[in-house]
């Protein structure tokens, strides 16, 4: 080759090389752009996701706070299971929030601390004791002064979970025992203080040591690493996502400091999972092993979450408890030459035995049909989406020793009937709400047979003709009408027949009887149809739809005839709204199921306080109420009387539907309100009246909790007057058919009807007695020594009047 | 009670039946046709179905005497009934003077939740109802205010002061009203 080609061809190359340099370069530029867009990205990522909401939290319902005070009716049986509902622990020493002890008459325990609304209990260390029917006293046990009243946490009903079914509760750094921070770094990153979001030391020892054995059996991974990998990534093993972890730990770290990492990683932390949700975060561990707030664990609890990073389903303490413990002690025993906590703790915490509870609270809510009702009244303030990941903290009225109490009966009841009118097991449905009377306040609910069964709520969605449950509503319009009816109006009971929509109708009462003329009280005690409707129509059906209206039922129904006999359809939840206003005397209080919403950190967002909306004119509505007595007292509820205790007075109504396919029963004491529906899915026949059927469980239910005589409180122009039980025409007390009626000044009889028997005797002047019991009946004796019967057995008066007539 | 029980004893001695009805008032009496003649007489619009037994005689208006309303308890009864109200009252009165104190202090709110929970256990304590209508006045909600102060009346009784100042909370909410 010729020098000068020779040059030629050096030039060449050097022009290539020159070139490829500058390709090189352009090249490097251009990837170096790649990688800072593509590191701008992962920035963004980071800071967008890590600085924004971190976490869909669940919304966590809770029951009614247990108020307790001396004297308070509750067993220590009932106790125990709130307790336990509360997942308080029995323990042999109490120390800490949670552990209670019992005894023959005491139960000892440390309460937990809680905020609810602006109030905030600490812990306290109490004794109460307790005799066969209620607390008797409740003492400080680090004051030794005696306790007024109490509340204790609310206990946590059911939660609302984010979409993708994780479960977790949120923790502060602050609020995570030190010893478990101390346990985590030790075993996980021991630099994790010094490092800047990777350890290059550790990775290129793990590379080697992994090169040499052709697998990899070192990791490296920091803790800021684990938390990228959780929170941004997949779970995938490829070099891309290594580098991508990397890049993104070094950004975190870059933009975070390491105790905002540390609280996300121990928030952010797999540790198990609960059926369908995943346990998340060292505090939802907490609750799901230990049954305890994280603040309450004990030294080998805080190892045993350490030992189970490793691998949660690995190292289950339930599944694999024997793996579990070693590898807790191997993490104990490595800690005794890294961290400052004491030897001595830590070779006792390897002497005990796991400390996890057996069954875990489940996820899913024991109470679905609460649950349900619940929520509805949540989404009408809140988005759903809101609901599943705001972590918000509802604080419900729901009672769980009401609710068990319920469940008991209506179980008991139901198999009764079922065995006495040959049903065929397990096919009678039911749904019943109890609320009470005075706040509106939803204690128990139960929407199936099946009581934790989350499907059909048949509270509040099964739609069913009310039958005689809508006859209340008809003679409350008729008493509050200017016509001047009274409970003595007589009625019409005689064969009706009229044409509706073209087409003969001819209702019947259900005995198939005629009763002739009946007082209108017994009209609605004995549930007749005829009197019923002849009333209804001569009201006018406009004037019982604006009193159905008035008590609170909202939807628009057309109303015929046939409504006047209940072939309105509600549900449970209606008919409680309808009866509410009733119970309480006619003021009208919204059914409530929650009392306060806080956000996850407990910031009160909303309070829903005790209101009444209205009030309804409270002498129909004490009239009426008068006449529901006597339901109980004479007519198609009679049966309550042998189930009730006797000083128990009720007032309700029952109901029945069309080949008894329905059977209801509305009732209230003084506090409590129940409703209740039995029928069958396929809508065949229950083969039960209401009577039969529906007011056995409600008797079942009010006799089974804690509850208050019905005081009807009487209006100021209301009288007690005694009146002939056939004609309502005034009478007087000794005769044999006299009954006590009360009756508006306007429309008191003004007729006199002396008893025939009596004519010749010495009338005595008509006493207007206030605060009388309905009707009180008198007895058959020989006039001539009236009977103590139609005296007032409550009144010293009344004894002494009838010795004075026995000795005259 | 206990001279009653006596005077009792010795009137069944002495009038045998004559008042025997009158003593053992409280049993209704079972009389079984009668019962199953008053069943659930509900919606039986088209037609009515038949049931087993069903008795055709009518609850005649001179039926066996009514049960008496107020009945008499058993001293076991009458004692727990007591106990369950001293207890309530014991507790409720002090959660109103709580309540009273946050009144005074303008901590309506506060105020108002205690008497809550008193109400909660007893709520038929018209002073109870009667602080809430004063609790909603000094807040302006006349409305509650007017209608809290209609419930303390209605459970009010022979308590004529209270009865007086819930006439005036109502005036006073209802200048605010109208």
């Amino acid at each position: 080759m010729k020098p000068s080609e020779q040059r030629k061809a050096s030039r060449k190359v050097l022009h290539w090389k020159r070139w490829l340099w500058k390709l090189g370069l352009l090249g490097s530029i251009v990837a170096a752009a790649f990688f800072l867009i593509y590191l701008s990205e992962l920035n963004e990522k980071v800071q967008q996701q890590f600085a924004g909401k971190r976490w869909a939290l669940p919304t966590s319902v809770y029951g009614r706070p247990l108020e307790i005070y001396p004297g308070m009716r509750i067993g220590m049986k009932d106790f125990l299971y709130e307790l336990s509902f509360m997942q308080y622990q029995p323990a042999h020493r109490i120390k800490i929030p949670g552990d209670y002890q019992k005894h023959r008459t005491t139960i000892e325990l440390k309460t937990r601390p809680f905020s609810l609304e602006d109030n905030t209990e600490p812990s306290r260390h109490l004794r109460l004791r307790f005799d066969a029917q209620r607390l008797i006293s409740i003492t400080d046990l680090s004051t030794q002064k005696p306790v007024d009243i109490l509340q204790l946490n609310p206990p946590l009903i059911g939660r609302f979970y984010p979409k993708h079914g994780e479960n977790r509760v949120l923790v502060q750094l602050q609020d995570v025992p030190e010893t478990l921070v101390e346990m985590l770094v030790a075993t996980e990153d021991r630099k994790f203080y010094e490092h800047i979001g990777i350890d290059v030391f550790a990775i290129l020892r793990a590379t080697l040591t992994n090169l040499k054995e052709m697998r990899v059996v070192q990791g490296a991974s920091t803790l800021t690493q684990q938390l990228v990998k959780n929170f941004f990534l997949t779970r995938a093993q490829t070099l891309q996502r290594k580098i991508e972890e990397a890049c993104m730990a070094l950004l975190l770290e870059w933009h975070y400091e390491k105790e905002e990492i540390l609280e996300a990683y121990f928030n952010e932390v797999y540790l198990g999972q609960d059926g369908e949700h995943a346990i998340h975060g060292v505090a939802q561990a907490s609750y799901f092993y230990f049954g305890r707030p994280l603040q309450e664990l004990q030294l080998h609890q805080q190892a045993l979450l350490v030992a189970m990073l490793k691998g949660p389903s690995q190292y289950n303490p339930r599944r694999f408890p024997k793996k579990a413990l070693k590898r807790r002690n191997l993490v104990l025993s490595m800690l005794v030459s890294t961290t400052t906590i004491d030897e001595g703790l830590l070779v006792h915490a390897s002497e005990q035995s796991l400390g996890i509870v057996e069954k875990p609270h489940s996820s899913q809510t024991p109470f679905p049909s609460f649950l349900a009702l619940v929520k509805r009244q949540l989404l009408e303030e809140y988005a759903e989406a809101d609901l599943q990941s705001e972590g918000l903290q509802v604080f419900t009225t729901f009672d769980p020793q009401f609710q068990r109490k319920m469940e008991r009966a209506i179980d008991k009841k139901l198999k009764q009937l079922e065995a006495s009118y040959r049903i065929k097991s397990k096919t009678l449905e039911v749904a019943s709400i109890l609320t009470n009377t005075n706040n509106g306040e939803v204690l128990a609910m139960v929407g199936g047979r099946n009581f934790r069964f989350p499907g059909f709520n048949r509270v509040l969605d099964a739609k069913r003709p009310i039958g005689s449950l809508i006859k209340p509503v008809v003679y409350l319009a008729a008493l509050s009408e200017a016509k001047g009816y009274h409970l003595m109006s007589l009625l019409d009971d005689s064969s009706l027949e009229m044409v509706v929509n073209g087409k003969k109708w001819r209702p019947q009462n259900y005995d198939r009887k005629f009763h002739g003329n009946v007082p209108f009280y017994q009209a609605l005690a004995h549930s007749y149809n005829l009197p019923s409707i002849r009333l209804g129509l001569e009201v006018g059906l406009d004037k019982v739809q604006q009193a159905l209206q008035q008590l609170g039922f909202q939807r628009t129904v057309e109303f015929f005839p046939s409504s006047l006999l209940g072939s309105v359809e509600m549900s449970v939840f209606e008919v409680a709204k309808l009866y509410a206003p009733l119970a309480s005397g006619g003021f009208f209080t919204p059914i409530q199921t929650i009392r306060s919403v806080a956000t996850h950190e407990g910031i009160p967002l909303k309070r829903y306080p005790l209101a009444i909306e209205h009030t309804l004119d409270v002498v129909p509505v004490y009239l009426l109420n008068v006449a529901l007595k006597s339901v109980i007292e004479e007519g198609t509820g009679r049966k309550l009387k042998k189930i009730l205790p006797a000083h128990l007075d009720v007032a309700g109504k029952t109901g029945t539907t069309n080949d008894l396919k329905d059977s209801w029963f509305a009732g209230y004491t003084g506090d409590r309100l129940a409703v209740v529906w039995l029928g069958k899915d396929n809508n065949q026949s229950t083969k039960l009246t209401g009577s039969s059927g529906a007011l056995a469980v409600w008797g079942e239910i009010i006799k089974s909790i804690p509850s208050k005589s019905l005081q009807l409180h009487q209006p100021e122009n209301v009288e007690w007057l005694t009146v002939n039980q056939d004609s309502g025409a005034l009478t007087e007390e000794q005769c044999p058919n006299a009954i006590r009626v009360p009756f508006t000044r306007d429309s008191r009889p003004t007729e006199l009807q002396p008893c025939p028997e009596l004519v010749t005797e010495q009338v005595q002047p008509i006493e207007v007695v206030k605060e009388k019991p309905l009707q009180t009946p008198v007895s058959k004796a020989p006039v001539k020594s009236p009977s103590p019967k139609s005296l007032d057995n409550e009144q010293g008066w009344g004894i002494f009047q009838w010795l004075k007539g026995l000795f005259e | 009670m206990k001279l009653f029980c006596l005077a009792m004893i010795a009137l069944v001695l002495l009038f045998g039946n004559a008042c025997r009805s009158g003593v053992q008032a409280p049993a209704p009496q079972e009389n079984p046709q009668v019962i199953r003649a008053v069943p659930d007489t509900s919606s039986e619009v088209h037609k009515t179905s038949e049931v087993p037994g069903q008795s055709t005689k009518l609850l005649a208006p001179k039926s066996p005497p009514l049960r008496k309303n107020i009945p008499e308890l058993s001293k076991k009864e009458t004692t727990i009934l007591d106990r369950d109200r001293r207890a309530e009252r014991s507790v409720t009165q002090k959660l109103l003077r709580q309540a009273q104190q946050y009144m005074q202090q303008a901590k309506w709110k506060q105020a108002a939740r205690v008497l809550e929970r008193a109400l909660r256990i007893d709520s038929s304590d018209a002073q109870l109802w009667n602080a809430l209508a004063q609790i909603h006045l000094q807040q302006g909600h006349y409305q509650q205010a007017e209608n809290f102060a209609k419930k303390s009346n209605f459970l009010a009784g022979g308590n004529h002061s209270l009865k007086e100042q819930n006439e005036l909370i109502i005036q006073n909410a209802r200048k605010h009203q109208f």
